[in-house]
């Protein structure tokens, strides 16, 4: 397991989360689990964990921000 | 990583080329101050920098320079063989060379490293291949000089570092962030789509009043929100810092105490040197003629003086007699010429005549002698005689046969110098006691300056284990005592307010976002509320996620230093670490008791053994993160151990399945050689380092260490 999947089940076993999105983080094992998932806040935390990669840069978060946004407007119900 | 061999080369004292073979497990390096322990930490520091080209000349052995020939060159060089999935070796190296004026150049630098592949060595940078192998963030938490620097969380940044280097997961702080700059992508996520739902919201004309006055509110207590926890930041940094001083200054009580106690001995000690050396009084030359000391190397020639004074004397008052009686005889002779030896002037007395005169009688021979007759005139010229004798007559003036008074006074000065030889003997014995007495003195004098000079050593060495705290500073921190516990307790007690504030808006605000966010139900912004709503969400589990990670890497380090605190102390009281974690996002290491009571100031022996419990504790960690075992590396980290508590400590050490390396002068007795009755109960591999003999003190050229191999 890599940092990023570690970082993954850490950010998804949190209970509020859980809570209000309906899932069972043991079903995701890895980012490419995540990713593939049906439930858009899955995807959302993968897509930040793996498209974030480390980075504090401004122009990488605006990128990744405009992502995420276009990701939930479509699937977000 | 294991290290197998070290072999230094021309580095400072570690003359010519010195292997040194190394086993897993504890391996002690004894030596005495100046022996060379510090240069073998030196040598190993200097290999391990892989961030520059150290190169000085200061590194070269002064006994192979001064007996380098002019324009001949040789190396300098350390070169460690290891195990780190498989053996590898690195070398660095560097030329110098003394040309003409005697002066030194240096040159060639090089960093090779090799690793086996098989049957064959491949080369390879050595630089490269030790960060591979040991990485810097690993040689950070290895290497340690002194007791003092043990303790890994005097580095403020300590706590980031670890966790970043050796927790479970790493690189949190680009996803979340607690500062207000949103320097986290999850704050900057969650603040951006904030923006983009409160404009989705404004824009549907439906619900425009009630949005405005929920906005407003919202924005209103978002601002106080801001500022609550902005004061409550500050006064925690307060607390903290105040708290800090504190603790220090708890932790340097026994310090301060001791410091204390030592100026007082001092002070004293240094009056009864001032007294003892106030009772030396070495002023012989004065003491050589005011107190005649100088007689007694003239005893013979004062003997000598005075038997020459006695003879002129008596050689004076013999030719005054003789000239006496000369006198006496001349003036005899005159009166012996005239017939009749005449009575004395003054037979019969004056008053005796007068009576016989007025009574016209001479009662010596009993006959009337009426006046105008013979006797009668002849009592009156008698009378007349007698009177002119008693007168004062200008005698004709002699000549003395003596005219000065120099023997009178070699006789004076004899007399007063009239010491006879009981007497020089008894000022022989008065200057005897004297020397003796100052001899005494300046010994008492001499002692009390040793046990001054201990007590200045050991206030140099308290000193120097209090952090680098200045006599002064140690000596003044309680001026500042009180000021520090009000404002402690001053912003302590800020806190618990704000804290009740802060969760007062905190639900105020969440209240109103629910309004707001119920507002947008249904209306054209309820997609921008839910991926705000989902994106606050997604923020708060990154910032939990990574808070629960910090927290299972300090409960992590915590419990296994406790494994190594017990370990380490096998008898007396050792306690609980605890592994503090501040809002400024620094640590402490503190010790509990097992009713949660904190032990605020652990003895020196303890504070040791809590340090290293945690460095070991980082090292498992470390060998965990990485699969690989690591070398720790101490110079002298239990100074303030006795004897006994060293033997123990070591013992328990050489127990721990790590490769521990310790540079220490324990083992050594007062005069400086090895006690063997202490090294049989050692278990370990052990080393001697010594200057070889003989050698110049004063003289850099002359000293050369060698090692040898005493057990294992």
């Amino acid at each position: 397991m890599n940092n990023k999947d570690k970082m993954l089940q850490l950010v998804l076993s949190d209970e509020n989360l859980i809570r209000f999105y309906e899932y069972n983080p043991a079903d995701y094992p890895t980012i490419q689990d995540a990713l593939d998932s049906e439930n858009p806040i899955i995807v959302t935390v993968a897509k930040i964990i793996d498209g974030v990669n480390g980075s504090s840069d401004k122009g990488t978060f605006k990128e990744i921000y405009n992502e995420i946004i276009n990701y939930l407007n479509q699937n977000i119900l | 990583m294991i290290i197998k061999e070290l072999t230094i080369e021309n580095f400072r004292s570690y003359y010519g080329v010195n292997p040194i073979k190394f086993k897993d497990g504890l391996m002690i390096f004894i030596g005495d101050n100046g022996d060379g322990k510090t240069t073998l930490f030196e040598a190993l520091e200097w290999l391990f920098d892989t961030s520059k080209q150290n190169i000085d000349s200061r590194l070269i052995s002064e006994k192979r320079l001064s007996e380098l020939p002019e324009f001949d060159s040789d190396t300098v060089r350390v070169s460690m063989i290891f195990d780190h999935d498989g053996e590898k070796i690195v070398d660095k190296s560097f030329s110098f060379t003394k040309n003409a004026n005697n002066e030194i150049e240096t040159s060639d630098f090089q960093f090779k490293g090799y690793e086996n592949e098989g049957s064959q060595r491949i080369p390879i940078q050595g630089g490269r291949l030790l960060d591979r192998c040991f990485e810097a963030a690993i040689r950070k938490y290895c290497l340690f000089k002194g007791e003092e620097n043990l303790n890994v969380f005097n580095n403020p940044d300590a706590l980031n570092y670890l966790i970043e280097t050796f927790s479970n997961i790493r690189q949190f702080d680009p996803y979340y962030s607690s500062d207000e700059d949103q320097s986290g992508f999850t704050d900057y996520a969650e603040y951006q789509s904030r923006k983009a739902f409160e404009k989705a919201m404004k824009s549907d004309k439906k619900n425009s009043q009630q949005e405005r006055e929920l906005s407003l509110k919202l924005d209103l207590l978002r601002r106080d929100l801001q500022h609550i926890r902005q004061r409550l930041k500050s006064n925690r940094t307060n607390a903290s810092n105040y708290s800090t001083k504190l603790n220090e200054l708890e932790s340097n009580k026994e310090a301060s105490d001791l410091l204390k106690s030592i100026n007082e001995r001092l002070k004293s000690l240094k009056e009864k040197k001032s007294k003892m050396e106030s009772y030396i009084d070495e002023d012989y030359s004065i003491k050589l003629l005011d107190d005649m000391w100088i007689l007694c190397g003239f005893s013979n020639i004062f003997s000598e003086f005075q038997e020459r004074v006695s003879t002129f004397s008596k050689t004076k008052r013999k030719l005054e007699r003789e000239e006496d009686k000369l006198k006496g005889k001349q003036e005899l002779a005159t009166e012996i010429a005239k017939g009749i030896i005449p009575l004395s002037p003054n037979i019969p007395d004056k008053i005796s005549m007068e009576e016989m005169i007025q009574d016209e009688f001479c009662k010596v021979c009993g006959r009337e002698a009426l006046e105008g007759s013979d006797a009668y005139n002849f009592m009156k010229q008698k009378l007349a005689d007698l009177i002119n004798s008693q007168q004062q007559t200008e005698k004709e003036e002699e000549k003395p046969l003596f005219q000065n008074n120099y023997v009178k006074e070699l006789e004076r000065k004899s007399n007063n110098l009239e010491y006879d030889q009981s007497e020089i003997n008894n000022l022989l014995k008065s200057i005897k006691d004297r020397i003796e007495f100052n001899n005494a003195r300046k010994v008492d004098a001499n002692e009390i300056q040793e046990s001054i000079n201990i007590e200045e050593d050991n206030k140099r060495k308290l000193l120097a284990q209090n952090d680098g705290l200045t006599e002064e500073q140690l000596q003044n921190a309680y001026e500042n005592i009180k000021n520090w516990w009000d404002y402690k307790n001053q912003a302590e007690k800020e806190i618990v307010l704000l804290e009740k504030e802060e969760e007062e808006k905190t639900y105020e605000l969440e209240q109103v976002q629910e309004q707001y966010n119920n507002l947008a139900k249904g209306s054209i912004a309820d997609t921008s509320r839910k991926i705000h709503s989902a994106l606050d969400r997604i923020k708060k589990a990154f910032k939990n996620a990574k808070e629960k990670n910090t927290q299972d890497f300090l409960d992590q380090l915590e419990k296994r230093s406790n494994v190594y605190l017990e370990k380490l102390n096998v008898d007396g009281f050792y306690g609980i670490i605890r592994i503090i974690k501040s809002s400024d996002n620094t640590a402490r290491i503190a010790l509990e008791d097992s009713n949660g009571r904190l032990v605020s100031n652990p003895n020196q022996k303890l504070k040791t053994t809590m340090y290293m419990s945690v460095l070991f504790a980082v090292s498992d960690l470390t060998s965990i993160k990485r699969e690989n075992d690591y070398p720790l590396i101490f110079d002298a980290p239990t100074s303030s151990f006795s004897a006994k508590n060293e033997i123990d400590f070591f013992n328990v050490i050489a127990g721990i399945d790590k490769q521990c390396i310790i540079v220490t002068k324990s083992f050594l007795n007062e005069s400086g050689e090895i006690d063997n009755n202490k090294i049989e109960q050692q278990n370990g591999t052990i080393y001697r380092m010594e200057k070889v003999k003989p050698f110049d003190e004063k003289d850099l050229s002359t000293i050369e260490t060698k090692l040898r191999l005493i057990k294992g």
